[in-house]
């Protein structure tokens, strides 16, 4: 009971929060010197055509009609047309950002599976040579730019070794799974085309691997913070004193308790992730909503903008709401408080 | 714990190593198989097919209209959809007849007579019809975008007469000299009617953005934003079967990722406006790949605003002309893979002054002609530039090293395009860098832009120049179809411009792309870049 009315005031919260955020970017964007008109246009415009192309924009309607108009477009699933592309941005968005939710999740994945284990035998053999081997590892994930990381990556996995595909997100001539989510690896799985899915994940590893450097860094750091603390206590040594396996000591006990800031630095490292994609996808040509995002800024592309960051924000807020919403299984406690 | 904290330092230093080591083997391996390749001949390519082109870019297509879009990126493949009255070819920048077979102009240069080639059929097996051109120049102008700026200067939809299905009669509203060379862009595609018929209400536009209705050499596949563009070869082509059996428009972002998959093989040429000339240099050599170059008709220039502030003393501007060494820029900054120019006509374009003023690299001149201006005790300008761009920048590094020798401090200032865009067209700059390549090969185009008077701002005329003679020898130019007196016009223009300096000209860099040495038949055309004939280009290995 007492989760559900936490996650409803949540919910709740987040219409306010994306108001905000929709007032903020439309009034940013707006201000940016530029003209939207002239640059679908090109340099051969004539003035008059200009003008009329801003007329028919409503480009100069006061600022609060054009906003007030968007809402009200937004309120009936109309995100309206991207000036750049001429598709509604609604159809772009469902085509790039299955991209990059299936590129951060992977990558999410990864820092898991690895920034756990890792944080757990550097705390458990602290000062040990394991412990200053990870922890150098963290360190060199999170200091090395995740551009250069890319392309040195590339540069051995797919030139020289040749045993990792480079860029894009399938084999040249592959035709896609048919879209149920757009993740190309779910589709595949879902359709059975093992073909497909065996190329989707090939090319998943580098970019995957390439953005969760930074994040497997985070985790393994705060894991091992976390657990060092938690190794202290004195229900751990009478665990190891009624003789306990070492692992289950590890894995059972501390890590349960161990477990939970680095739940709390999931969430932001969720959000990194999707920031850092931008970078990721422009090395290894993934065509997510970076990349997206990036020419709708440089085109002034406002409805594009304001899609692209409603998005993120719903995205970043439904993943810290699920990571706080985790604490409730996770930790007993919290559901009788 | 401090033997602890030595293991942390040793390891963190181990594995730096490491990566510096594994970098640097890469490029002595590199080295080493360029070398090795004269004695052995090189392994076949796995990536080797003949039949399939795989051509890199890293600007995105918005979208296909041809009256629509202007961005050049989205021409490569419209020129392949859609065929055009007449064509540029190879390194040409003559027209050549394409969809027309033969045209007659009158004696007064307003009445033009087209033959169409009467075999050629669009995608959907229907003739191209003068109905059809008829239709494609006026759906140009009822868009009201880049193409209509070509084209409502000289024809409205009463410049049309069809005389019989192939054969239509075109009316200007003034003798229009570059009206041939207009007809060879891409904005004079001809378009399938039915278009009309089918998705009429807004003239096609949404429909067009990402379908064709043309009648050229491929037809559209696919399109994966962001990824890639497939076009299949039309067997049917009036113009004889294309030799690519399909061409894959990849979308590369990182300049970096397309050099690694050029030398892989994955990419058989790479857009020439991708890499800067500097990372060229060093591609050069690399086995398999080859830099293929030629004179381009693209010119990197300065606009000097004149309209207000110290620029506005034309003696200022000529002690700017003085003070830059050209010579250094060209090999600094361009790797001397560029020429100086005069004026606003690139050289080898007709109408070209090569007599026009050069200002020589003379600091003593320059520091006289501030004096008498009155500015000896220095000044502080401006110079805006678009982000991005290494050229632009290192340029500007380049001409505030050589201004401050003169005493004039120059603050350099980057914006992001569209920022950048607003700032040039309404006046709020001093100093800009901009490239420029025109899209039909006359005089008409380059000057009418950059000093008209009418062009001030917006109509890019940068440095808001105004002078009425200049304003009455580019109208009478252009009306005119005595060759000789147009190429007297312009080349007075050019002399006119030259002293009174409101541009400077800093550089014609030759054009420059990265290929794989299989593709055979790829010649890059001085203005018409983004004409890439993979219809014609082969591949041998």
């Amino acid at each position: 009971m007492h989760a559900l009315r936490f996650v409803a005031k949540r919910l709740l919260l987040m219409i306010p929060i994306l108001i905000g955020i929709s007032i903020l970017t439309f009034a940013i964007s707006n201000t940016i010197p530029g003209d939207p008109a002239r640059l679908i246009l090109g340099p051969k415009a004539t003035p008059e055509g200009i003008e009329e192309l801003r007329e028919d924009m409503g480009l100069n309607d006061p600022l609060y009609v054009q906003y007030g108009r968007y809402m009200g477009g937004i309120l009936q699933g109309d995100l309206g047309e991207s000036t750049y592309s001429q598709r509604p941005v609604l159809n772009d968005l469902l085509r790039y950002t299955p991209a990059t939710f299936e590129l951060t999740m992977f990558a999410m994945i990864v820092t898991l599976l690895v920034g756990i284990p890792f944080g757990v035998i550097s705390a458990s053999r602290k000062d040990k040579l394991a412990d200053q081997f990870t922890r150098v590892f963290a360190l060199l994930g999170v200091a090395m730019p995740a551009f250069w990381l890319g392309l040195l990556f590339l540069l051995f996995f797919y030139l020289k070794l040749g045993i990792l595909p480079g860029s894009g997100r399938l084999d040249g001539g592959m035709a896609p799974p048919d879209y149920i989510t757009g993740m190309y690896t779910v589709d595949a799985l879902l359709t059975g085309n093992w073909p497909v899915f065996y190329a989707a994940v090939m090319h998943l590893i580098l970019p995957g691997i390439t953005l969760a450097a930074v994040t497997i860094g985070m985790i393994t750091r705060m894991t091992r913070s976390s657990m060092l603390s938690v190794l202290k206590s004195d229900y751990i040594r009478t665990a190891y004193a009624k003789g306990a396996p070492e692992n289950r000591v590890l894995y059972g006990h501390a890590l349960r308790n161990g477990v939970m800031p680095v739940i709390t630095l999931l969430g932001m490292a969720f959000g990194h992730a999707l920031g850092g994609s931008v970078l990721v996808e422009s090395v290894f040509s993934w065509p997510g909503l970076g990349q997206y995002a990036v020419n709708a800024i440089t085109y002034l592309d406002f409805p594009a903008v304001m899609g692209v960051t409603l998005l993120i924000a719903i995205i970043f807020i439904m993943v810290n709401l699920i990571v706080d919403t985790l604490y409730f299984f996770i930790d007993p406690r919290l559901k009788h408080d | 714990m401090k033997i602890k904290d030595r293991w942390f330092k040793l390891m963190t230093f181990l594995i730096m190593a490491a990566f510096v080591l594994a970098g640097c083997q890469n490029y002595s391996e590199e080295t080493e198989g360029t070398q090795s390749s004269d004695t052995q001949a090189p392994a076949a390519n796995e990536n080797f097919d003949d039949k399939v082109f795989n051509f890199a870019t890293n600007e995105d297509i918005p979208q296909l209209d041809p009256h629509g879009s202007a961005a050049n990126t989205a021409f490569r493949a419209m020129y392949m959809l859609y065929d055009r009255l007449f064509t540029f070819e190879g390194s040409s920048t003559e027209p050549q007849p394409m969809l027309a077979e033969s045209y007659e102009v009158s004696e007064d240069g307003k009445e033009y007579t087209f033959h169409l080639v009467e075999n050629a059929t669009f995608h959907d097996g229907s003739p191209v019809t003068a109905e059809a051109v008829q239709y494609s120049f006026t759906r140009a102008i009822d868009v009201g975008k880049s193409a209509a700026g070509i084209f409502n200067k000289v024809i409205d939809e009463n410049s049309f007469e069809i005389v019989d299905d192939h054969t239509i009669k075109i009316t200007l509203k003034q003798p229009f000299a570059p009206f041939i060379s207009t007809l060879g862009t891409v904005y004079a595609s001809i378009l399938n009617p039915n278009l009309e018929e089918n998705h009429g209400d807004d003239l096609g536009e949404s429909f067009l953005a990402e379908a064709e209705v043309g009648s050229g050499p491929y037809t559209l596949e696919s399109w994966d934003r962001g990824e890639k563009l497939v076009m299949k070869a039309n067997p049917e082509y009036w113009g004889g079967a294309p030799t690519m059996e399909t061409v894959n428009i990849n979308f590369v972002s990182e300049a970096s990722t397309a050099r690694l998959m050029l030398e892989k093989g994955e990419i058989d040429l790479i857009d020439n406006s991708m890499i800067s000339p500097e990372v060229l240099s060093q591609m050069e050599g690399t086995e398999g790949v080859e830099i293929v170059k030629a004179t381009g008709y693209q010119i990197d220039y300065m606009p000097m605003n004149i309209e207000s502030g110290p620029l506005s003393d034309v003696r200022v501007r000529q002690a700017i002309a003085h003070s830059i060494n050209y010579d250094a820029l060209l090999e600094s900054v361009y790797l001397g893979q560029a020429e100086r120019i005069v004026g606003a006509v690139p050289k080898g374009m007709f109408g070209f002054n090569p007599d026009a003023k050069l200002y020589e690299y003379d600091l003593d001149k320059a520091k006289a002609l501030l004096e008498e201006a009155g500015q000896a005790e220095g000044l502080t300008l401006e110079i805006a530039i678009s982000e991005n761009d290494e050229v632009r920048s290192n340029t500007a590094l380049l001409l505030q090293s050589d201004l401050e020798k003169v005493g004039v401090t120059l603050d350099i200032k980057t914006y992001a395009w569209p920022t950048f865009l607003d700032l040039v067209t309404s006046g709020k700059h001093d100093f800009g860098l901009v490239s420029w390549t025109p899209d039909y090969p006359d005089p008409d185009y380059n000057l009418w832009y950059f000093a008209h008077s009418s062009s001030k701002g917006p109509g890019f005329n940068l440095a808001f120049y105004e002078n009425s003679e200049v304003d009455r020898l580019l109208e009478e130019a252009r009306t005119n179809t005595d060759e000789s007196l147009r190429e007297n016009n312009y080349k007075e223009i050019q002399n006119i411009m030259a002293e009174e300096v409101p541009y400077i000209f800093v550089a014609q860099p030759n054009l420059q792309a990265a290929a794989r040495t299989w593709v055979k038949g790829y010649e890059l055309n001085p203005m018409n870049v983004w004409y890439v004939p993979f219809h014609k280009i082969t591949k041998e290995q």
